[in-house]
């Protein structure tokens, strides 16, 4: 699959040091694609600084209307340190939530990638929501450099960009 | 599409201050995949920062009998500082080298977003050669940036990417 082609892929978090302040990623919108997966990427950090992932929905990518999208299902791939050796994501689901802590799986102490799959229709579309911001709070007073990219796929048309209304 | 269920995605590079070594990714194996798509994603650096891309092949994850994999063809999206203005990609493609010098887009004053697809019948496969790995040289000035394997087209469910 040539993702370059075949999806739009969108800088979400520029890799910053998580710790310098909150985190919000770029909005995009999902008008033009039914699915979003949403990337995050991290390096190694310190006991206690675990990543705080949440996601907020808006009516435009101006941020119109921002309110909370839940999360319930989680994938990743934390390594004792090194997260090249680990070769299958484990799913993670939740009752409901405004955001994953990733303390549970010491996120903090870890390399970590992050997936979240998300469909249209999860967001509250009858009022209008079809644009997503990740954000990762400040994961506090250590260092931690991470990212996050957003791959948005099944789009409606050919060629259709994703950061405009 | 559901990336973490139908594709495997494997870390290269883990978010790194570009400038602090060479940056040689870990090895990925297309043995049980068809198609492998880098994605590079780099903060700003300074004039002269700008990233030299390359990517090797071998025939094992440990990197046995290490030789280039020429590019011809890379995928960027540079933003004028912010990248999030930047919609669709820009297709650039050149005779086939050793790698991209990101001097000629101005890598090191932006944003910027670097997607490279390679099919595996790309590589030396006649040689038994089907493993990849991606190579960012030294910044020369802080750049921080991080790098992913997404691997599609498996041969088989759930196919492993970083073994033999």
């Amino acid at each position: 699959m040539r993702i370059a082609e075949e999806c739009q892929v969108v800088a979400g978090i520029i890799p910053v040091d998580l710790q310098t302040a909150a985190n919000p990623g770029d909005w995009v919108s999902m008008k033009n694609y039914d699915h979003l997966s949403i990337i995050v990427y991290t390096g190694v950090g310190t006991d206690d600084d675990d990543e705080v992932i949440t996601l907020d929905q808006a009516t435009n990518v101006a941020a119109a209307g921002t309110k909370t999208l839940n999360i319930k299902e989680i994938f990743h791939k934390v390594g004792d340190t090194t997260v090249a050796d680990v070769s299958l994501f484990t799913r993670v689901t939740q009752t409901a939530a405004n955001g994953y802590d990733t303390v549970a799986i010491d996120g903090a102490e870890n390399e970590a990638i992050y997936v979240i799959e998300i469909d249209r229709g999860e967001l509250d579309g009858d009022n209008d929501f079809d644009c997503v911001q990740v954000n990762v709070a400040d994961v506090g007073g250590n260092a931690m450099i991470g990212c996050a990219f957003y791959i948005l796929s099944e789009p409606r048309y050919a060629g259709i960009e994703a950061i405009g209304n | 599409m559901r990336f973490a269920e139908e594709c495997q995605i494997v870390p290269l590079i883990i978010p790194v201050d570009l400038d602090d070594g060479a940056n040689a990714s870990d090895w990925v194996s297309m043995k049980n995949y068809n198609h492998l798509s880098i994605i590079i994603l780099a903060g700003i650096g300074t004039n002269g920062s700008d990233l030299v891309i390359t990517l090797d092949q071998a025939t094992t994850v440990a990197g046995a009998g290490t030789k280039t994999l020429n590019m011809t063809e890379i995928h960027h999206k540079v933003g004028a500082t912010a990248l999030n203005a930047v919609s669709l990609f820009t297709r650039v493609t050149q005779t086939a080298a050793n790698g991209y010098d990101t001097d000629g887009i101005d890598d090191a004053e932006n944003e910027s977003m670097y997607i490279i697809e390679v099919d595996r019948d790309e590589l030396d496969g006649d040689n038994d050669f089907d493993c990849l790995q991606l190579n960012i040289a030294k910044a020369g000035a802080t750049k921080l940036g991080g790098a992913i394997a997404v691997l599609s087209e498996p041969r088989y469910n759930g196919a492993d990417a970083v073994g033999d």
